[in-house]
């Protein structure tokens, strides 16, 4: 294996600095990094391997999307050994900040295979299952068991703000935005046929969940050390949104608008990272919604030296490193991609490199260190 | 025609009572089945896929257009003879194996259906075996692969190489879709095509068959 840079014995991260580079009023001489989520596949051998930690897997104990959390005592202490595994590994990989997101219980249908991902073993992928939902009709949406915020929804945002280095700050968000919630549990198909089979259900259903979320960030904007919300709701696929535009403008966006809201109120920044061919919502999402950032951006679909040139004064831009390429070059034809992608980006600030989209189980680790490393030279 | 322009216009806005009603009176009207899907569902789901791809339409409006195509052909299908059945080739269409996602597949098959093609979809996950099984029992002349991931596509050549090297089906047509493809990918792996989305998947079945 290549030797990098990496990991950082002795980091200096300013995230006072990042949040400066990325409103424009510091141009650096090289962009930071930002990041989404990284697989545990990822994660597992550089904590292991290169910091020297003892891999502490929560994933069947910790709520990550709409799952039950579970904090018994055995379990606060796995959570808290799994945490300080978090912290430092984005400290010593040279970020910034720290993300990680958690979800409410919202219970929905998935189903399991086995994951074909190098690195993976015997793991299981989940996949969100796409025609049937739990709320198929207005009985199923009275009967659906919608939670209520309690404290302990916060344990790991509090943890994390109570261990965060010097220097280091902490990004978050209600991990699954409104229509990503909206499509697990009505199922993909559900929320199509009903936006025009039954928009009331539709729309009864939508302002249940963005009223959690709205609640939830509420709560997230009370934490001290919070930098700021970078929001997910995927609106695109490859080659157009998954509903019509109008339907996200009319349902969705006015969501985004009041988390957007919040967050300015207290002076912190909204980003929202939303994948696929959104460019026909990126003026509603910077004029309306008033975003101060976008993540994911894919070659294929929505480069981000196309975004730098149309919106790149106007808000900061996230990651564009194309994750299909992190997956598949060589490491060597990986690096000359990335300074392509610095040397048309970074000009003028306002960008901060990273996966296009996340480091899923099935991007090398050699490659994931070789996206850092060529970021920090 | 302007008598089949009123169920074309039903598939188009996506209205299955309408599309069945309609179908029913044409059929009592003695006119011949075959007719009723070629001079009337067929141009309305050709108005839809012309309009998908220009993302002038989007997919739920492309579910409810399908919906009131099957609405439709549940009146015409036991009317249909075996001659009408066959004027277009069968085509198998499937998942390939570590991948769930069915969407972009099913858009494929009702667009194909829409098309006139006789669709078996195989699900999602299928292994290649399956593939090559399905090939062979009903002499299918293409096969269209469909995945979501990165690390699922690659399924997609295992299935290709048993394909191609098996003489019982190296004749056979595959091609490929799904959202991290791409024409250069497709070209690496050997497909006979590759489709950006599922209305061009079924331009490309044509130039193919």
């Amino acid at each position: 294996m290549t030797e990098f840079k990496l990991p950082i014995e002795k980091p200096k991260p300013d995230i006072e600095r990042f949040v400066s580079i990325m409103n424009g009023k510091i141009i650096p001489d090289k962009p930071p990094m930002v990041e989404y989520l990284i697989d545990d596949a990822v994660m597992k051998p550089i904590l292991q391997n290169m910091l020297g930690r003892k891999w502490v897997s929560i994933s069947d104990k910790l709520g990550y999307i709409g799952d039950q959390m579970n904090f018994s005592k055995e379990n606060t202490e796995k959570t808290n050994a799994w945490l300080d595994n978090q912290i430092a590994f984005w400290y010593h990989m040279g970020y910034d900040f720290i993300r990680i997101e958690a979800s409410l219980t919202l219970p929905a249908m998935s189903s399991w295979v086995s994951d074909t991902a190098k690195g993976t073993g015997d793991q299981i992928r989940v996949w969100q299952d796409e025609s049937k939902g739990v709320i198929r009709s207005w009985d199923d949406f009275e009967k659906y068991p919608w939670t209520r915020i309690k404290e302990e929804d916060f344990y790991i945002h509090r943890y994390i703000c109570d261990h965060l280095p010097d220097g280091m700050g902490f990004i978050t968000c209600h991990a699954g935005g409104v229509f990503e919630h909206l499509s697990r549990l009505m199922s993909y198909e559900g929320l199509c046929l009903n936006l025009i089979d039954d928009p009331t259900l539709f729309k009864a259903v939508t302002d249940k969940i963005g009223e959690l979320i709205y609640k939830y960030d509420k709560h997230l904007l009370e934490l001290d050390k919070l930098t700021l919300i970078l929001q997910g709701d995927d609106f695109g696929y490859s080659t157009q949104t998954l509903i019509p535009p109008e339907d996200i403008r009319k349902y969705f966006l006015p969501w985004h608008k009041k988390y957007a809201q919040l967050c300015h109120e207290k002076g912190k920044p909204y980003y929202l990272h939303s994948c696929g061919k959104v460019d026909v919502l990126m003026e509603d999402f910077i004029n309306y919604v008033k975003i101060d950032g976008k993540h994911s951006f894919q070659d294929g679909v929505a480069p981000i030296i196309d975004a730098k040139k149309n919106w790149g004064d106007r808000i900061c831009l996230l990651g564009g490193i194309d994750v299909d390429k992190l997956a598949r070059l060589e490491p060597s034809e990986l690096r000359k991609y990335i300074r392509q992608i610095i040397k048309k980006c970074a000009p003028g600030g306002r960008f901060a490199i990273g996966a296009g989209n996340s480091i899923p189980s099935y991007i090398p680790v050699e490659n994931y260190l070789t996206m850092l490393d060529e970021a920090l030279k | 025609m302007a008598k089949y322009q009123n169920l074309a216009d039903a598939i188009i806005r996506g209205d299955n009572i309408a599309s069945k009603e309609i179908t029913q009176k044409l059929l009592d009207s003695n006119i011949y089945p075959v007719e009723v899907l070629n001079e009337g569902l067929m141009p309305g789901m050709d108005v839809v896929g012309r309009k998908f791809k220009a993302n002038e339409m989007y997919i739920p409006e492309v579910l409810i257009a399908a919906r009131a195509m099957h609405a439709a052909m549940e009146v015409i299908k036991p009317l249909l003879s075996k001659s009408d059945t066959n004027t277009k080739s069968k085509v198998i269409i499937g998942t390939v194996q570590g991948d769930l996602h069915d969407i972009g597949k099913n858009l494929v098959g009702m667009m194909l259906e829409g098309a006139g093609f006789t669709v078996i979809d195989l699900g999602v996950d299928v292994p290649p075996e399956k593939f090559a099984e399905e090939i062979k029992k009903n002499g299918v002349k293409l096969i269209g692969l469909s995945a979501l991931l990165t690390t699922t596509m690659t399924s997609m050549k295992t299935v290709i190489d048993a394909v191609k090297s098996d003489k019982e089906t190296s004749s056979v047509k595959v091609i490929v879709g799904g959202a991290p493809l791409t024409q250069e990918y497709a070209d690496s792996i050997g497909a006979d095509g590759y489709a950006p989305d599922a209305s061009s998947a079924v331009d490309l079945v044509k130039s193919l068959l």
